[in-house]
């Protein structure tokens, strides 16, 4: 286990910029988890950190020591890769095997570290199989066994259970998780899920055209994202854009189509100010029936409602802004049972307390 | 360091394969038999004597009439066979496709002595038609695989959207079908003239004094003459043979024609 | 009905043109030859193929020729390989022009690439010229009608045939792998020598049977660059045909040829799976 550090790091591919000077720090034995969309360099920035990849400039070090252009055999990572890469000629236990015959340790030792490897993945049984007499799942350990037995500095994932169906996803999430934390290990782990990186990672690192747009702790990601882009990654469906027109405290005019929303924000804002507000659904406040004129919730007509279980997801239509549909998710209760019942063309009031109305310039 | 020793046995195995038609183009530029690069010295004189000469002549238009009827005729047999066969599961396919695909399996000269002895038999003594029927026996594999490859791969709702439009069998195959598989087709065909005209293993045994191909003329050339006009003849075929390399690439990719 | 209409002419060839023939050739080499003339004794015998199988001088030449089509087959393989290899990682834009400079040959009439290799070989040519100009001999090396030139002018027919071969099966292979291997350690060559080379073996099979089959029936080009003392089956098959009109011995030996190059590829082929990596290499390339 080693910390990693990636400092000032730019990747161009011709006179394209795919990485642009990207800072991020990791702790030994942390999970840190990549977040973003297709092309925001989270695969990139992972195969520069394996070595895969050489960046333009910029620095990385494992472990306190430069390995920017150290060659990629030569760095003590291991690597676990989308579609595995499990080698297909050889049966689990010599996959297993391989990093440690290249690293030519003794036959003996390099049979013990393989059994406790395929014990800790519970694939004993399995050791003489080849990949394609396996499971997925069982596949998914080989490679990871594969890539932990030799005690790497880091281990790599590039998104490793994106073809892996729901439950057996989830499954392996918590193995994942399990394991990593059991050998002490530092990871870094590359996805587009945004669920998986919240079940996964001591930090995540959400990434966003080479950038990285805000590195913190779940739980901080997810109750204060930094930007907008990564309150619309994290499941701020709601973005308006208003201009504030009163300052301490703040109040926004949101003007959409004929109408105006009004909307209370808890921080001051200088009047005139263009911000665009992020309402995240789960915060929303749900009134069913007719909003008396003097209270502040926003009249609205149900356009869709859309039961799932234990939550109902809204989707309304402001009375006084009709171009704007307003998403809201209301968790069903004691209190809030009625609110099952609902359908297209009911009239309910919405609105969000000014403390949980994010702001952003 | 390992890449450069790589790359520099890979250059040097490309010039290895591409040398002899380099050499060939130049000498035939050349004052005499050794290679001569001063510029100063080209000449055009031998492709004149090649083209002036009756042997040379005589065989270009055998081969280019033998290998354009050889080409139709395997065309035709072709598409015959692979709409027969492709796009169908019956007992017996795989034998089928393979039967017809045989002539590729027999080494050539064993069919040209085969050939020969038949014909002579049968008292077929045409050189002609004994290199056309030759031909076309080595050619049409090449035409079947094409086609079925072709059909294959051909999407088959086009024609069913053609059907519902009211065309009627005739009309699909000949208005959908056909045109939608014609690069393919057509490449197959320009292989076979290519094979045809190449060929030496089958045509020398068929081949007789009067009528001879363009490969047999040159060896023969070879035996008594040494000067460069052997090289224009053949600087004539290798841009010919290049020329229509580059347009099969174009039409359907070289690689699936020839590996298959 | 319509498929036995449209199957009629391609079979009629077929029958007529090639299983007709080539059971003709069969019955001819067991007749005799009346000495001269082209016509054969009645009665079917096995004179001819005693006198393949027990003459020296034919048994000479058929091991010559195998020995020459080994040897090709080896140089093309440990060639063809690292030049399948570059085009498999060639970037693809130019991966279409290089696999065409290689396929291209294929297309130049044998007897051109055969003459080309005449004069870069030949007493006067290319070769010698560049030898005597940079002082590595006096005299000219005697290279052309001989063996060594055979087996020059084959390894450059055969060696497109080789390459595609090889390069088939590694298409097959997911590139991954060999950046998965450099992960857990291993140097490039090893990753290709462990990974790619291993994972290519049916490829590189398919192409040596291929190219061994090909040589021994080669025609042209030992004809041509080894003139008299071509010692190959083919230019015995094609002097009894052409020179001493002995049809049955010509037939006869034609069998021959073709039978001992069935025997050893499938021999080859029964031997290779039975060393384990090969059949390894097979299993894990028929599930990819």
């Amino acid at each position: 286990m080693a910390e990693v550090r990636l400092e000032e790091i730019t990747k161009f591919y011709g006179s394209l910029k795919i990485i642009d000077k990207l800072n991020l720090g990791i702790g030994s034995g942390e999970f840190v988890t990549l977040l973003g969309p297709s092309g925001s360099g989270k695969t990139t920035t992972l195969k520069i950190v394996a070595g895969l990849e050489l960046p333009t400039s910029g620095k990385l070090s494992i472990g306190g020591q430069d390995m920017t252009r150290v060659p990629v055999n030569m760095r003590k990572i291991g690597m676990v890769f989308q579609n595995l890469a499990l080698f297909p000629h050889m049966t689990v236990a010599e996959n297993v095997a391989f990093g440690l015959r290249m690293r030519r340790l003794p036959r003996a030792r390099i049979e013990e570290d393989v059994a406790r490897a395929l014990d800790m993945v519970q694939l004993s049984r399995f050791s003489g199989r080849t990949p394609d007499q396996i499971s997925g799942g069982q596949q998914q350990r080989v490679a990871l066994a594969r890539a932990f037995v030799f005690n790497p500095s880091v281990l790599l994932l590039d998104e490793p259970l994106s073809a892996l169906d729901r439950k057996l996803r989830e499954e392996m999430q918590i193995e994942i998780r399990q394991l990593v934390q059991k050998l002490g290990l530092t990871a870094i782990f590359v996805t587009h899920d945004q669920e998986e990186a919240l079940t996964l990672s001591d930090r995540i690192a959400v990434m966003n055209n080479g950038l990285i747009e805000q590195c913190d702790t779940p739980a901080k990601l997810f109750r204060e994202p930094a930007t907008e882009f990564v309150a619309t990654f994290m499941g701020v469906s709601n973005m308006l854009g208003g201009r504030a027109t009163a300052g301490t405290p703040g109040v926004v005019e949101v003007a959409a189509g004929n109408g105006l929303l009004r909307f209370a924000v808890s921080r001051p804002l200088s009047t005139g100010r263009q911000v665009r507000l992020g309402l995240r659904p789960e915060d929303a406040i749900v009134e069913t029936g007719p909003v008396a004129p003097d209270n502040d919730r926003i009249a609205c007509r149900v356009e869709t409602a859309i039961f799932q279980g234990s939550v109902v997801a809204l989707g309304l239509r402001p009375m006084a802004a009709p171009d704007v549909v307003l998403h809201a998710r209301v968790t069903l209760g004691a209190t809030t049972e009625h609110m099952a019942e609902l359908k297209a063309g009911d009239m309910v009031g919405v609105g969000w307390r000014a403390n949980s109305v994010l702001v952003y310039e | 360091m390992m890449r450069l020793l790589f790359l520099g046995l890979v250059s040097a195995i490309f010039i290895f394969v591409l040398l002899p038609l380099l050499v060939v183009v130049v000498v035939s530029f050349g004052s005499g038999m050794t290679i001569n690069l001063d510029p100063s010295t080209f000449t055009l004189k031998w492709y004149g004597v090649a083209v002036r000469s009756d042997l040379f002549r005589n065989a270009l238009v055998n081969s280019t009439l033998i290998g354009a009827a050889a080409a139709a005729l395997s065309t035709g047999l072709g598409l015959a066979a692979g709409f027969a066969i492709a796009r169908a599961h019956f007992l017996g396919r795989s034998s089928l496709e393979a039967l017809l695909l045989s002539p590729l399996a027999v080494p050539g000269i064993v069919i040209g002595i085969a050939l020969l002895m038949v014909f002579s038999t049968v008292g077929l003594r045409d050189a002609w038609w004994r290199l056309l029927l030759g031909h076309v026996l080595l050619t049409f594999p090449y035409c079947v695989r094409t086609v079925i490859a072709s059909l294959s791969r051909l999407d088959r709702s086009y024609e069913d959207a053609a059907a519902t439009l009211g065309a009627s069998r005739f009309a699909v195959f000949w208005r959908v079908t056909l045109p939608m598989i014609r690069p393919g087709v057509m490449a197959g065909a320009l292989f076979a003239f290519v094979i045809s005209f190449d060929n030496v293993p089958v045509s020398i045994f068929l081949a007789d004094a009067k009528t001879t191909t363009v490969p047999l003329a040159i060896m023969t050339y070879l035996e008594w003459n040494y000067d460069p006009s052997v090289a224009a003849a053949s600087s004539i075929v290798i841009i010919s043979m290049l020329t229509f390399a580059m347009v099969l690439e174009r039409l359907a990719g070289l690689k699936k024609v020839v590996g298959g | 009905m319509r498929r036995v209409l449209l199957l009629t002419p391609p079979i009629v060839v077929i029958v007529l043109l090639l299983l007709v023939p080539l059971w003709y050739l069969v019955d001819i080499s067991f007749r005799e030859n009346v000495p001269g003339r082209v016509t054969f004794l009645p009665g079917y015998s096995l004179a001819n193929y005693i006198a393949a199988l027990s003459d020296g001088f034919y048994l000479s030449v058929l091991g010559s020729t195998i020995l020459l089509s080994l040897a090709v087959t080896l140089v093309c393989a440990l060639l063809g390989f690292p030049l399948a290899y570059f085009l498999w990682r060639a970037p693809p834009s130019m991966k279409g022009i290089l696999t065409l400079l290689v396929i291209a040959p294929l297309l130049i009439s044998i007897v051109v690439r055969a003459y080309g290799w005449m004069v870069i070989l030949g007493d006067q040519g290319l070769l010698n010229q560049a030898l005597i100009s940079m002082g590595l001999t006096g005299q000219p090396l005697r290279i052309m009608f001989t063996t060594t030139a055979m087996f020059i002018g084959l390894v450059h027919v055969q060696f497109p045939f080789m390459v595609l071969s090889i390069l088939t099966g590694l298409e097959r292979i997911d590139p991954l792998l060999v950046s998965a291997a450099e992960t857990l350690g291993a140097s490039r060559l090893r990753a290709v020598l462990e990974i790619v080379v291993v994972l290519a073996i049916p490829g590189i099979i398919t192409g040596m049977m291929l190219v061994f089959t090909l040589c021994m029936t080669a025609f042209v080009t030992p004809i041509l660059l080894g003139g008299s003392s071509s010692r190959m089956m083919t230019t015995l098959v094609y002097s009894q045909f052409n020179t001493a009109f002995n049809w049955p011995l010509g037939s006869a030996l034609a069998i021959v040829l073709s039978v001992a190059s069935l025997v050893l590829v499938s021999a080859f082929l029964m031997g290779a799976r039975r060393i384990p990596l090969v059949r390894r290499a097979e299993s894990a390339g028929s599930k990819g």
